[in-house]
């Protein structure tokens, strides 16, 4: 991976965190 | 037209980032359902004859029971195709243990500080808080000396550690002995390889043409491995 591209995930990862804690909230919401 | 190579790096990125949001959305998912718990006292039992009758919260049991098997699929894609990526990204899965007891531990303190009026603060829920702050920060606090002792080059017993660590997940399928179809491919090695090439292309050592040249034969040597 060039640095770019680590760069690249480094951010994607913690969209990744935000959008999971979306989809959590968002399944609990559906479930309870 | 996309080489091979780059969809391939596409792939492991998709399957990394899922495993990501996964593990984040099961959390989110038990620390919600432990609040809804928590919100009628703390524990909830329906069935036999010396149980008291306090129905569960609506999902509370899908969203506890469900998060924490899922939690372990997200750990599993993480190391599957965090190990393509590199040691570094395999390592970010342990912050699933402390992420986990800080959350849950929180829950505790909150409700134990914060009793129903008129009643005195809940030590049933202040001593487990606690104690997941200590299991949770404890690890945290180790990782994070070893994080950077590694990265200043110091070997301490902090940093050999974390190293020890990552390095026992970071190979999944060094305990299959001839259990594939191929021979267990050296995924480190063209990692470290594929890394050398680039730091030698942004040094300009290598052209545009050479270096996406030798990086196809690293790829297409791996996949004939």
């Amino acid at each position: 991976m060039t640095h770019a591209q680590r760069r690249t995930l480094n951010v994607l990862i913690l969209v990744a965190v935000v959008a999971g804690i979306a989809l959590g909230a968002w399944l609990w919401g559906a479930i309870a | 037209m996309r080489d091979v190579s780059t969809g391939r790096l596409y792939r492991t990125y998709a399957g990394y980032l899922a495993g990501v949001a996964l593990g984040s959305a099961c959390l989110t998912l038990m620390f919600l359902g432990m609040r809804s718990v928590m919100d009628i006292g703390g524990a909830c039992a329906e069935g036999g004859p010396y149980v008291p009758v306090q129905p569960c919260p609506d999902g509370a049991a899908l969203a506890l029971i469900g998060g924490s098997f899922g939690l372990f699929a997200a750990a599993g894609l993480m190391i599957w195709f965090g190990s393509r990526l590199g040691k570094g990204y395999v390592t970010l899965v342990f912050l699933g243990w402390p992420a986990l007891f800080i959350s849950l531990g929180f829950n505790f303190l909150q409700y134990g500080l914060n009793p129903p009026p008129g009643q005195p603060v809940e030590w049933g829920f202040l001593v487990p808080g606690v104690l997941f702050w200590i299991i949770g920060i404890g690890p945290l606090l180790f990782g994070i000396w070893g994080w950077r002792a590694a990265r200043s080059g110091r070997s301490t017993s902090a940093a050999v550690t974390l190293n020890r660590l990552s390095d026992s997940v970071t190979r999944p399928n060094a305990f299959e002995a001839g259990g594939s179809s191929s021979a267990p491919r050296d995924d480190d090695a063209v990692v470290e390889e594929l890394e050398r090439l680039s730091r030698l292309h942004a040094a300009g050592s290598l052209t545009d043409d050479e270096f996406a040249a030798a990086k196809a034969r690293i790829l297409t040597t791996e996949r004939l491995a």
